[in-house]
């Protein structure tokens, strides 16, 4: 036994040395460099000054980062709400039909593979005023959108929420299936005897058991849109003004465009922040440990 | 006969409403690649026209006057350096995961786990200052680096769920009979693991090639990756509609063809744990 334990130490050591270097130290890098006034292209990194907290309280006393977390926020709670509803619907029929995976579970998936880029330039190309088949689409039904949907301040980020849900739905319905097929049979048959019907069934019975599914399509669901920003990049690139503009977006552009990477690096400490509260957080609630 | 009557008519009602769903996911994709084989005329005209005749010149413009196989070149080299790192050193730690009971382990998953959802903002400020110090900005190795956080993170997560469905009883026979522990990795475990091992390589790659955000920042003109290319379709000078049409399908096609095949591993191996299987 003594020697197993040399054994895991052994071959995992090199895994777990590469895994801090590369991902522990550069983020402790960040926060130090968070701490300073940092400008990438002015200062050289020897020249940087200790101003504590002076990066923060810049961010906060700034409007642009309220906008941004707002814009976030909403992307988070429509994104994941609309994703999890559709998918959640799209699951139970697919499972009450072919009861396993199958061809059409493939299908479906597709776009949840495709690299984000492509979807957000297709998107755009489909919402362009001109010749995308979206807005004619909605100038058939009536509905007509000042500047198209992407260049009206009020629908822009919902332009993009809406590519969001289209991308990620799919996954989010076959992870919860996989959950339903996996779901044991005794407590249906009882509740069925009992004479619980369908709906009674699915909530008292279906969403309990799938907890810790549901858990893990919301944490990597929320991850990703903490961190989206290749949709945002090419559909409007936050604008109009700033009107689609999300935290990791702004995060960008102060860092990669305005090079001032010591507010920068303190945009980046919070979005991380906020990533790990709310795996925490969705932890806490939704995974309930029964067995 | 009523009763089955009824049954028909639902199974009918839930299949065509299966078929409403695919069609709503799939019309996107499908609308990319009619457009990347329409001409320009073709594809600005609204609305569509259903009958054209199709013309690759789309693509072999972005062949001839864009260079793209440069691109796919740079991303099938940094995708393939990415991979081979995190499943050379990831596939250990995931066996350590899939066997031990340590009480560091929790933690270090966590960890693991954190390096996944990790937002490719905050890595790429450090390695962005760190590769303009060394001079390493523009090289394949500052993006294989950077990538290499995810898709190792990625490995250990998706192999530690394919190494605890593999029974220890058969190590344990193997090591009666003289096999030492690592031989019962590499001769017993491995092998029956394949599956996995094949499906993590080709996510991997997945999740790399798809990359957009570390290969903007990292990268310059010599090791663009092809997300990178496709979004310079985007012009302030106009679209190239149809160019860009054929770049995505460029960029997706190999993506769809393998994910297709081995999309049910992901699943399995993401939700190992959460799914009691």
């Amino acid at each position: 036994m003594k020697q197993n334990n040399k054994f895991y130490a052994l071959i995992s050591l090199p895994g777990i040395i590469y895994l801090l270097s590369i991902v522990l130290f550069p983020i402790i890098f960040t926060v130090y460099l968070s701490f300073h006034k940092y400008n990438f292209i002015e200062t050289p990194l020897s020249n940087i000054r200790w101003i504590g907290l002076g990066n923060y309280i810049t961010i906060f006393k700034d409007t642009t980062f309220w906008n941004s977390a707002l814009n976030t926020g909403i992307y988070l709670v429509v994104g994941v709400v609309v994703e999890l509803a559709i998918g959640l619907g799209i699951a139970l029929l697919i499972f009450r039909l072919f009861k396993n995976q199958n061809i059409v579970t493939s299908l479906i998936l597709l776009p949840s593979m495709m690299a984000p880029i492509v979807i957000g330039l297709v998107f755009r190309f489909m919402f362009n005023p001109q010749f995308g088949v979206f807005d004619f689409l909605l100038s058939k039904m009536g509905i007509v959108i000042e500047n198209s949907v992407l260049g009206n301040r009020s629908t822009a980020l919902l332009g993009i929420i809406f590519a969001d849900i289209w991308q990620w739905t799919p996954f989010i319905a076959i992870i919860i299936l996989s959950g339903l097929i996996a779901l044991p049979h005794e407590p249906f048959e009882a509740a069925r005897i009992d004479g619980a019907n369908g709906f009674e069934i699915l909530t008292n019975i279906t969403l309990p058991l799938l907890r810790p599914v549901l858990t893990v399509a919301i944490l990597i669901r929320m991850a990703d849109i903490v961190r989206e920003f290749d949709k945002i990049f090419v559909m409007t690139y936050g604008g109009p003004g700033a009107a689609s503009e999300v935290l990791n977006f702004t995060a960008y552009r102060i860092n990669y465009i305005n090079f001032d990477m010591g507010v920068g690096s303190a945009y980046v400490v919070v979005i991380f922040a906020i990533v790990i509260l709310l795996s925490v957080a969705v932890f806490k609630t939704f995974y309930v440990n029964e067995f | 006969m009523d009763y089955r009557r009824r049954k028909a008519i639902q199974k009918f009602l839930q299949v065509s409403v299966i078929a409403i769903v695919l069609l709503v996911f799939l019309f996107p994709i499908i609308w990319t690649f009619i457009t990347s084989i329409k001409d320009n005329v073709t594809a600005w005209s609204m609305p569509p026209k259903i009958f054209f005749s199709p013309s690759i010149s789309n693509y072999v413009e972005i062949f001839k006057e864009r260079g793209l196989h440069h691109n796919i070149k740079n991303s099938i080299i940094v995708a393939l350096g990415a991979t081979a790192i995190s499943l050379v050193l990831g596939t250990p730690l995931a066996y350590m995961f899939a066997r031990t009971r340590y009480r560091f382990n929790n933690f270090l998953f966590i960890f693991v786990f954190a390096s996944y959802i990790l937002p490719p903002i905050v890595l790429s400020i450090p390695l962005y200052v760190a590769a303009a110090r060394v001079g390493l900005l523009n090289t394949y190795l500052v993006v294989i680096l950077a990538h290499s956080s995810f898709c190792m993170a990625f490995t250990v997560w998706m192999l530690r769920g394919f190494f605890e469905e593999i029974p220890v009883e058969i190590e344990e026979c193997a090591m009666v009979d003289g096999c030492s522990n690592l031989m019962t990795l590499f001769k017993v475990t491995l092998p029956i693991a394949t599956p996995g091992l094949v499906a993590t390589v080709i996510f991997c790659i997945i999740l790399s090639w798809n990359d957009f955000m570390y290969a903007l920042v990292l990268t310059g003109m010599d090791t663009r990756t092809l997300p990178v290319a496709v979004g310079q379709f985007l012009t302030p000078h106009g679209m190239f509609w149809g160019q860009m049409c054929a770049a995505g399908v460029i960029a997706t096609a190999p993506v769809l063809v393998f994910s297709l095949f081995f999309q049910r591993y992901l699943i399995r191996g993401m939700t190992a744990g959460a799914v009691k299987g």
